[in-house]
Order: C-alpha cells, then sequence, then structure tokens
C-alpha cells in the first residue's frame, strides 16, 4: 500500500473554526468602525460637548469602549465554540467517508457507509462512494472467480498428463507410441486453453487495424471445420455477400471460427444444420450463425457469455465440449472492436448468433 | 551486382505466373487477378483453382481435386470440393468461369461466352 507522506498541517476542523472566529471578529470591529466614522463625527471634540449637555468625545469613548472590547471578545469565545462544534458536525460525514475508504483498501470491500439524512453535497459523496465500493467489489469476485476456475481447468490436463506418466513407469513394458500420443492430446488441450485465457485476458485493443472482408473470414472457418461437421452429420453452409469492416483479421478469424464450432458442437445428434451467413446492413457489417439444436432456455442465454459458463448438456468426454470460454472470447473480440453481439434462442431450439460490425467502405 | 545475381536467381526458383482466360495466377504471392481485379481467395479455393488452371481448360475430377488440394486423409464422401468450387466460382464472379462438367468433373472455360 502506498502511503503519501505529508507534513502535519491544521485540521480542516480547526481551519474552519478559526475562519468563523475570524469573520466574526472582522464584522464586529467593522461594525464598530462605522459607529465610529458616522456618529462620533457629529459630536463636537471641545469641553462643552453637544450644545452644552451632550458628553464630548473623550467622556463618549471612554464610556463606550470598555463594553465594546467585552462585546468583541465575547464574540471571539462564541465563535470559536460555536466553529468548533459547527465544523465538527459538518465533518463528520466525510471521517466516516474517509474510515470506509480505509476500511476498503485495508480488509473488505463489503464495508457501505450507508449514509441517512437528506440529500445534500456529504451524503451524495458517500453514496457515490458506495457505488463505487460495490462495482470494486463486484469486480474482484468475477477476477477471483475466473482465477479459480481457469487454474483448475488448467490443472486437469496436468493431473491427466501426471496419471499417463505414473502409469507408464510402473509398466515400462507398455507400448511407448500410444502414450506419446495420449500426452501429446492432452498438451494440446492445456495449450488451446492457456492461449485462450491469454487471450482474454488481454483484453482489447491493442492490435493493428486492416480491412477485413467478413464472407471470407466465413468461408474460411468453414473450410476447416467442414470435416468436424460431416463428422457428426451436419450440414454446413455459408451464404450471403462479400462485406467489408475494419480490425484484426486474427481475432475476427477466431470469433468466427468459434461461432460455427458451437454451431456444430451444441447441435442435434445428427442432421442438424448451420448457416453461416454475411451482409452490409446500412453502415454495418453483419454476421449470422444459425444452428439448430436442443432447445436453449431463454433465460439462459445472458449468461453464456461469461468465462466458463456451460450450458446445461455437458458431456466431459467429448473432446470439441470447451470448457466455457469460447462465447467470453467472441464477446470480448466483439467489444474490442465497436461492434454488438446478440444471441437469441431460435423457436425450435438451438440459436442464432449475430455480431454486427463497424463498416467499411471498400 | 551480387545482390542483383542472387535475385535473378530466385526469380527463376518461383514457380510461373499462369494466365488463362482473362486469369492471372500467381503462386509465389498466392495472389489471383481477374480482368486486372485482385480477387481473394481461400487457402483450399486457390489450391482448386490452382489445379483447375494447370489443367488448361481440362477436365478434373473431384476424387482428383481432393486429392490434390486437401490432405489424403480426408473423408472420400465429403462435400468440401462441391462447397468449395461453388464459393470460388461466386468469388470470381460473372461471366461465371468454372464449368461443372456433369458425372465427370470441373474445367476452366476458356470459350463461349467469353473473348
Ligand atoms: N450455437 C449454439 N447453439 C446452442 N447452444 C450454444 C451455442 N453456442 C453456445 N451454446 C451454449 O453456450 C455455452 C457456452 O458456449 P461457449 O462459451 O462456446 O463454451 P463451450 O462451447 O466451451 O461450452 C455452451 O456450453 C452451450 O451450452
Ligand atoms: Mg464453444
Amino acid at each position: 500500500m502506498v502511503l503519501v507522506n505529508r507534513r502535519p498541517g491544521l485540521s480542516a476542523r480547526l481551519k474552519l473554526t478559526i475562519s468563523y472566529a475570524g469573520f466574526l471578529l472582522l464584522a464586529g470591529a467593522l461594525l464598530l468602525a462605522v459607529v465610529w466614522v458616522f456618529l462620533l463625527r457629529y459630536v463636537p471634540d471641545n469641553q462643552q460637548g453637544l450644545l452644552g449637555v451632550a458628553p464630548n468625545q473623550r467622556v463618549l469613548l471612554r464610556v463606550f469602549v470598555p463594553p465594546a472590547a467585552a462585546a468583541l471578545a465575547f464574540l471571539l469565545v462564541f465563535g470559536v465554540l460555536g466553529g468548533w462544534i459547527l465544523a465538527g458536525r459538518m465533518l463528520a460525514p466525510l471521517t466516516r467517508i474517509a474510515d470506509a475508504a480505509r476500511m476498503a483498501s485495508d480488509e473488505s470491500l463489503s464495508h457501505r457507509i450507508r449514509m441517512e439524512g437528506r440529500k445534500d453535497e456529504f451524503r451524495e459523496l458517500a453514496d457515490v462512494f458506495d457505488t463505487m465500493l460495490e462495482q470494486l467489489e463486484s469486480h474482484v469476485a468475477e477476477q477471483q472467480r475466473f482465477a479459480a476456475n481457469a487454474s483448475h481447468e488448467l490443472r486437469t490436463p496436468l493431473a491427466i498428463s501426471q496419471t499417463l506418466l505414473d502409469v507408464a513407469r510402473n509398466d515400462p513394458a507398455r507400448d511407448q507410441r500410444e502414450l506419446i500420443e495420449r500426452l501429446h492430446t492432452v498438451n494440446t488441450r492445456a495449450i488451446d486453453l492457456t492461449e485462450a485465457l491469454l487471450l482474454l485476458s488481454r483484453g482489447d485493443r491493442g492490435f493493428t487495424s486492416e480491412p477485413v472482408e467478413l464472407s471470407l473470414i466465413a468461408e474460411e472457418a468453414a473450410e476447416t471445420l467442414l470435416s468436424l461437421a460431416e463428422k457428426r452429420r451436419i450440414t454446413l453452409d455459408v451464404t450471403g455477400e462479400a462485406t467489408q469492416t475494419v480490425g484484426s483479421a486474427a481475432l475476427i478469424r477466431r470469433m468466427v471460427t468459434n461461432l460455427v464450432q458451437n454451431g456444430i458442437v451444441h447441435n442435434l445428434p445428427a442432421g442438424g444444420t448451420v448457416t453461416v451467413h454475411t451482409e452490409s446492413q446500412h453502415d454495418a457489417s453483419v454476421l449470422r450463425v444459425e444452428n439448430t439444436g436442443h432447445p436453449v432456455p431463454a433465460e439462459l442465454v445472458p449468461t453464456l457469455t461469461e468465462a466458463f459458463q456451460r450450458g446445461t448438456e455437458r458431456i466431459r468426454t467429448d473432446e470439441h465440449a470447451g470448457v466455457g470460454l469460447g462465447l467470453a472470447i467472441v464477446h470480448s473480440i466483439v467489444r474490442a472492436h465497436d461492434g454488438i453481439l446478440d444471441l437469441r434462442p431460435r423457436a425450435g431450439g438451438g440459436l442464432l448468433v449475430t455480431v454486427r460490425l463497424p463498416g467499411h467502405l471498400s | 551486382m551480387r545482390l542483383r545475381a542472387l535475385d535473378r536467381r530466385r526469380a527463376h526458383a518461383r514457380p510461373p505466373v499462369s494466365e488463362i482466360a482473362g486469369l492471372r495466377l500467381d503462386p509465389f504471392r498466392r495472389e489471383v487477378f481477374r480482368d486486372g481485379r485482385y480477387v481473394a481467395l481461400t487457402r483450399k479455393q486457390f489450391a482448386v483453382l490452382e489445379v483447375l488452371v494447370a489443367a488448361e481448360g481440362g477436365v478434373v475430377s473431384a476424387e482428383e481435386l481432393l486429392e490434390r488440394a486437401w490432405d489424403e486423409n480426408a473423408d472420400p464422401f465429403t462435400n468440401a470440393v462441391r462447397i468449395t468450387v461453388s464459393a470460388l466460382r461466386k468469388r470470381l464472379g460473372e461471366p461465371w468461369l468454372i464449368a461443372t462438367v456433369p458425372g465427370v468433373g470441373y474445367r476452366i472455360d476458356t470459350g463461349g461466352t467469353r473473348e
């Protein structure tokens, strides 16, 4: 923790008190000065006084100065005392806010100020502070969840490797080639997972933008995934027109590949379809990936883009069933390109995913 | 001097650029132009076009395309060739350059509507 080392100074309460009292004294002195200038002007400065009946200036001064000084002294005491109390009351909310901030930096983010009373500047500050704490807390919780999930998923392939190696050591006569093959598969999975995590944690931006043609990327993705689709007896179609956008070709390829792979993997056991469609709409480049499949509950849909969020039907043995990072990566790529991602369940089952990216005039 | 000599030698190692029916295919830079206009192609589309261009208008069967443009363990019953050829045909634009010879295969249409 960084603590700024400041030289000790007067507290705000003391400063406020001094200025209250100071202003009070100043006002009193000013009033006296006005009285002096305007009233005493008409009092003659000779022995007889005014018309021989009223006192002259010297007498008046002698009588008037002591009570005036007493009044000023009272004002000073009153100003200091009243100022001290008033400043204390005014500043009390600040102390609570500072306490909450100290608590947040020391231990728990769960503490809230929850200041009562009507709205004023301090209450507003307290409310803003509470909101900030809330966001911080949920952000930190999400990061912790992410880290926990990530390490858990990373441990799985490592544990499998360990088991494979143990088995091989205890039984040296076993076929080495099969072991190497299986280790290779497990290792590839770990690398893929690590790369996905890196991609997600690097977050947004940080790429060089170039013109990208979406339909070409859609066809490339379909090319690489066609054999997977055919193995599962799923028809994969690419339709639509050429449409230009700008961004990172590598990231957009990754996005389309993830979406098409999802369309294939989360489809019917056989006889399903996946349609990839591209088109220009107004100023936008639109990519649509639509697939048949089991019904997707509408309330589940918004959660699917969260990292490590998997649908309900999860089969561990399936090598293509990911760990739930696919749509999280798609979401972060779309965001980095200032695009809009829309997921909606199809009436007959399956999902319709629409990505809208800023268009680019070619 | 030496640089230029190197350059010439490298130029020799390059596969030659082919031209057929208004199509210009540069295998070294993996670029295709039709009537001077650049056409972006996917890897498989380029590989298929390369085989078709090498046949110089002759018919190439789907099996041969599969063998030469895909890897050896491609599923023989795959639709990959049909899908890639139809996408390639669309990318090259009209007038259609790749003709289907029913039951036999595909070829580049060198005559006919063009000239
Ligand atoms: N095209 C789709 N059709 C149906 N369900 C899908 C589709 N895409 C994603 N889902 C659901 O969303 C979940 C999260 O997807 P994703 O983030 O790609 O993770 P993964 O594919 O690794 O499970 C999937 O487990 C699946 O239940
Ligand atoms: Mg996925």
